[in-house]
């Protein structure tokens, strides 16, 4: 009885650290989603929802793990509420739940859905049931066929593109033996002997000289 | 007096800026070539590129002399890396009012940065330079011609030229059936942002052009 118990409050443990992880990745989004909006990038949403989702499905694992103890099995009785505030549920429900009184106890501790939503359900549910089976199959080959094409565009515009940049590489437009030769020309002069020739430089210098004002 | 306080007073900001690394005496650079087939191709992609996408890219001709000044306080010093100091004279051909350029490039720095990087630092003079380096003892080592569009994006300057040696009257002759191509940013001490941007740059010109830190001396 005792090790059960102590299952029971590792298994609450964990199930409320995920469920932390998990409330803190939504209220990440929903910051996102009201500071930046459209103006952040789609990747980074996927991203988070990617986030999200794993952590919903890390949550949903640790409850249908063998060892978790069947948590319906378990009843919460509520055996005495009370109107007035109460600071230190505030404080653990950040600042949710004033009070554990009437009016929000039957709320907490419900076990069913909404009744809005258990209608939206069943509406949901009845309409499945109604359509044929033919049609839906019908449905679904359809979508099929028409992924199929469009992997099969994007694959063909993928080699397309492949093999126009295999060919446009080619031509040759730049050699680096080409450069070196020009480097080594510009730095050292050597190579391909730039302008070695320091006779016509000579006459060049003394032509600069008789242009000084200074030697007239 | 006062021109003195005023030297003084130069001296001093120009110290204590070298004292906080702000003077714009290095220089990155990227080098390569293209062939001159595909110039055209090059320029139009710069022209996208670059500053001022809308007037056509600015031409310059301009004459390279390159002196070498001798160490004569280590006369005994032989092999390589005692060459003494390379001092290069430019000037524009297509511009003769323009003052003549002295510029002296330093080694590369050693380390793995995107771009190359050295010491450069360049001045204004007068056309009668060459003179004063021949009486300082420097020796014309080579000079050439180059002759090509220079384009600005940012702080890179780009330049696209190629390279003539000079013979006799009017008659230049290429080296190579290439351009060089070379993207370089005057930069401090301690702002080394810029050597990416070059990289994004040079990055953006492939496979047109690969541009790379070559340095000339192990060619």
């Amino acid at each position: 009885m005792q090790r059960e118990d102590r299952l029971l409050e590792v298994t609450v443990d964990t199930v409320v650290q995920r469920v932390t992880d998990l409330k803190q990745s939504l209220g990440l989004l929903l910051q996102k989603l009201e500071h930046e909006g459209e103006s952040a990038d789609w990747p980074d949403y996927l991203q988070q929802y990617s986030v999200i989702s794993g952590q919903m499905i890390t949550l949903l694992k640790v409850l249908r793990n063998e060892k978790t103890p069947v948590l319906r099995n378990y009843l919460t009785l509520p055996l005495q509420l009370n109107a007035d505030p109460d600071e230190a549920l505030l404080r653990s429900t950040e600042n949710r739940v004033p009070a554990f009184s009437h009016d929000f106890v039957p709320d907490l501790l419900r076990t069913k859905p909404d009744p809005e939503l258990e209608m939206k359900f069943h509406t949901l549910n009845a309409k499945m049931n109604i359509m044929n089976s033919d049609t839906s199959s019908k449905q679904i080959n359809q979508h099929n066929k028409v992924v199929k094409h469009i992997v099969e565009m994007v694959s063909s515009a993928r080699d397309e593109w492949e093999t126009e940049t295999s060919r446009s590489s080619l031509p040759q437009t730049c050699s680096i033996n080409e450069t070196h030769s020009l480097l080594a020309a510009i730095g050292t002069g050597k190579q391909h002997q730039v302008g070695k020739a320091p006779s016509s430089i000579k006459t060049n210098i003394k032509a600069a000289g008789q242009m000084h004002p200074y030697r007239q | 007096m006062s021109i003195n306080l005023s030297v003084q007073s130069v001296l001093d900001s120009i110290e204590s800026a070298q004292k906080n690394d702000i003077v714009p005496d290095q220089e990155f650079v990227l080098q390569g070539s293209v062939m001159d087939l595909s110039v055209s191709v090059l320029l139009s992609r710069l022209r996208g590129l670059c500053d001022n996408a809308d007037s056509l890219p600015e031409t310059f001709h301009d004459q390279e002399i390159c002196f070498i000044l001798k160490d004569f306080s280590n006369p005994g010093a032989v092999g390589p890396g005692t060459g003494g100091v390379m001092l290069r004279v430019r000037k524009a051909l297509d511009h003769p009012e323009l003052p003549w350029q002295l510029r002296y490039t330093g080694q590369p720095e050693v380390g793995n940065r995107p771009a190359l990087l050295r010491n450069c630092l360049d001045v204004p003079v007068s056309s009668n330079i060459c003179d004063f380096l021949h009486e300082l003892g420097a020796k014309v080592d080579h000079e050439y011609v180059s002759k090509g569009y220079i384009m600005r994006k940012g702080r890179i300057k780009v330049t696209v030229f190629k390279i003539f040696k000079v013979g006799g009257k009017e008659v230049q002759e290429g080296v190579t059936k290439s351009h060089v191509v070379e993207l370089s940013a005057l930069t401090t001490r301690v702002d080394e942002a810029i050597a990416t941007d070059l990289r994004i740059v040079a990055d953006q010109l492939k496979p047109l052009v690969n541009l790379q830190n070559l340095d000339y001396r192990r060619l």
